[in-house]
């Protein structure tokens, strides 16, 4: 049970960090389904955001 | 019951730590066995945690579970989302460490294991994380304004365009001192400069299936661009014995130099989703799993500590770097301890997604003390090495010695015996030509973490893959760095070109994405050629510059922080960020004035031009060499002068928040907190 959910939560760090869970609620918010023109549409607003921030050293 | 049995394990971990960090302090002469430091940095963090940063959480932040986070009130789905502590936790780590925990211990370790162990566990647990936990706060109750907003906001408007500049300036420098890293690391090393070379078209290969065959599946083609790079590792080794490809892929740090500054322009300009964007996915994962994999080999193998608790080096005599223990070691080891950069992050995504007021207390507090953690494994890592191996990987020709004997010989004169045949045994081990003069720290890194790896399972038979396999993962969160940093750069000075002339300030206007990336590019460009060039290093001059940069971004932050501090409890709880915010004031403006001022030609920067142009005007410079004396001069001044800038911009921002912290405590000035009106949560558990 606890294997299982820390198995669950480093899953849904990985997903976090790849950016999947949020499309996953983009998706769900949106009310739309997957496709690559969405997915397109997504991640450049996606990178626009995450890119104009300064990166750690 | 369960409350005792609570104490009496807080006690025993207290207890442990105490003796750890005693016996780690006061043993002299025999080698220490490095799961001393793990145990004491272990039990530090996790007393300072639940003590020190449950103290700031409830009775000085007074977090509040029941007050709505702007994750909350403004959730949109893109920025602002209430997302689990635990995730958001893994999210700000994963954005906070950088190569600074790596190779600032490392070149640290000059002076011994203990100096830089010391700063790191009472530095992250004083001053990082409380700088990291009240910032990521301050901003979660204003609506996750930015550090620069927040001055502006709380300090005044001088603060806040002063924080603007600092921060580009800052930029250029951490540009310049990284990529200057990677050329260290792989001068003259055909394995390495492949293995780097591969992850690009690795990158544009992920940036492609990502768009057009397979978008949206980011952990999948992480998998497969991982697979492709450790395949890129195996055919570096082929590549460096092959006869046609090692003489392409030989390149001298010149060459790499403008290289890297080709890449960067390009890097920067070209479409985020076809290079940035896909490379970064790759290196968080790869950061992340080494960070792990070198904590459990650690643990595992528990190697002994070859380098002394101090060297003779405190004096300021360091081949390394120049400079006494106070202040130097304070500066170089920055992210691992303080780290001003910290403060963007914690002021950027990080409280746009947390959920509720309490997890910032993990978020911002423990992450810091994971990340000190990370920089304790990197001082085991470098001093795992024979002291006098670690010399010769780290000393610059101009201080030991232009060949390997004359090296060996100055080295071994200094009570750290090594010798050439050692040297080459093992520089073939790791499949290189040579592993003199590698400064830069990466190196010597990569090298006490493949002695860790290989110490495993596997012995001297894979050394060179785990020697390569750690080169790779340092040049490739390094590039990443680089690659978005040059564009954050571009939109800094863009924001502030746009006030002069409005069309350069428009991202979307082609001429002058170019012309401000140029600028950006050339800026760090210029530092990188000047390190490659000196004959110190480089490192010698650029790293202090940046660690003094660093630290003065915290002193803003530290000074942001007091003010909100003193707007919520006047003067009760100031001590809690002016104790770091003093010591940095004394450590940084310490450091700054002896890099200018110091009579000695290598630590002082006008010293050094000084040196340069009596031996010019003596004629002890040979004819071929005039120009290069002449440049070299010309870059002592002008590095003198950026320490000069940073110093005046930050007391310039202390100044300024002295008179507003008297003024309130006075009754003299209005105290207005800025935060955002209380609103009741309504998230349910569930959704979180």
């Amino acid at each position: 049970m606890w294997m299982r959910r820390f198995v669950r939560l480093v899953w849904a760090v990985l997903k976090e960090l790849s950016d999947e869970g949020a499309y996953e609620r983009h998706l769900a918010r949106e009310g739309r389904t997957h496709s690559p023109e969405e997915w397109r549409k997504f991640s450049e607003c996606r990178f626009r955001l995450k890119y104009r921030r300064a990166r750690c050293c | 019951m369960k409350r005792f049995a609570g104490r009496a394990l807080w006690a025993l971990i207290s207890i442990l730590g105490a003796g750890a960090l005693a016996g780690v302090a006061l043993n002299r002469g025999e080698p220490v066995n490095s799961l001393w430091l793990i145990v004491a940095s272990s039990c530090v963090f996790l007393v300072g945690y639940r003590f020190y940063g449950r103290f700031i959480a409830a009775r000085v932040m007074m977090l509040n579970d029941d007050r709505a986070t702007p994750a909350e009130r403004l959730r949109n789905g893109h920025d602002f989302e209430p997302t689990n502590k635990w995730i958001v936790f893994g999210h700000h780590f994963a954005a906070i460490a950088g190569p600074g925990p790596l190779v600032g211990p490392t070149l640290a370790a000059q002076f011994g294991y203990l100096p830089g162990t010391l700063w790191i566990i009472i530095g992250a647990v004083l001053g990082g994380a409380v700088q990291d936990f009240i910032i990521l706060f301050a901003s979660m109750r204003r609506d996750g304004k930015s550090l620069g907003q927040m001055a502006r906001e709380e300090i005044g408007r001088v603060g806040g365009f002063t924080a603007l500049v600092t921060v580009l300036l800052i930029m250029i420098i951490l540009l310049a001192v990284v990529a200057l890293v990677v050329v260290n690391a792989l001068k003259g090393s055909p394995w390495g400069a492949f293995t780097i070379a591969a992850t690009m078209p690795i990158a544009v290969f992920m940036g492609l299936y990502l768009r057009y065959w397979r978008p949206g599946k980011v952990l999948e083609i992480s998998v497969i661009g991982f697979a492709l790079v450790m395949a890129s590792i195996f055919a570096g080794e082929w590549i460096a014995h092959s006869p046609v490809w090692a003489p392409v892929f030989n390149l001298s740090a010149v060459t790499l130099a403008f290289a890297i500054i080709v890449y960067g322009f390009f890097a920067s300009a070209l479409p985020v989703w076809l290079l940035l964007a896909p490379r970064d996915y790759l290196s968080t994962f790869v950061k992340l799993g080494v960070v792990l994999l070198l904590g459990v080999g650690i643990v595992f193998v528990r190697p002994q500590l070859e380098l002394p608790a101090f060297t003779r080096f405190v004096d300021g005599t360091g081949p390394v770097f120049a400079g006494k223990i106070f202040p130097f070691c304070f500066i170089t080891i920055a992210c691992g301890a303080i780290s001003g950069f910290h403060s963007l992050i914690s002021s950027g995504t990080t409280p746009k997604m947390i959920a509720k007021e309490w997890h910032a207390w993990p978020v911002g507090y423990g992450s810091m003390l994971l990340e000190g953690f990370v920089a304790v494994m990197a001082m085991i890592a470098a001093c795992v090495l024979q002291p006098g191996v670690f010399f010769a990987v780290n000393s610059p020709a101009g201080v030991v010695g232009a060949t390997p004997a004359a090296a060996v010989a100055t080295i071994s004169s200094w009570g750290y015996p090594v010798d050439v045949a050692t040297m080459e045994t093992l520089a073939r081990q790791v499949g290189e030509q040579t592993l003199f003069y590698r400064t830069g720290g990466a190196p010597s890194l990569a090298l006490g973490m493949a002695h860790i790896f290989a110490s495993g399972g596997g012995g001297e038979a894979i050394l060179g893959f785990w020697y390569h396999f750690a080169i790779m993962f340092e040049a490739l969160f390094i590039l990443t760095i680089i690659d978005a940093g040059t564009r954050v750069g571009r939109f800094m000075l863009q924001d502030l070109l746009g006030h002069v002339w409005a069309p350069l300030g428009r991202t979307s206007w082609m001429p002058g994405v170019i012309f401000s990336s140029a600028a950006v590019v050339l800026a760090w460009g210029y530092f990188l050629y000047q390190g490659v060039r000196d004959p110190l290093g480089g490192i010698n001059s650029l790293w202090p510059l940046f660690g003094i940069a660093n630290q003065l971004l915290a002193t803003i932050a530290l000074c942001v922080a007091t003010t909100i501090l003193v707007k919520m409890h006047r003067a009760r709880y100031m001590w809690i960020t002016c104790v770091p915010l003093a010591w940095l004031i004394t450590v940084t403006f310490t450091a700054a004035y002896q890099k200018i001022f110091s009579p000695l030609p290598r630590v002082g920067f006008l010293a050094q031009a000084s040196a340069l142009s009596e031996a010019l005007r003596n004629g002890a410079v040979e004819a071929g060499k005039i120009a290069e004396a002449q440049a070299m001069i010309f870059n002592a001044r002008l590095d003198a002068a950026v320490c000069a800038i940073f110093i005046v911009l930050v007391a310039t921002i202390l100044v300024d928040s002295v008179r507003q912290w008297v003024g309130m405590l006075r009754g003299t000035r209005e105290v207005k907190i800025h935060e955002a009106p209380f609103v009741m949560s309504q998230l349910r558990p569930e959704e979180i």
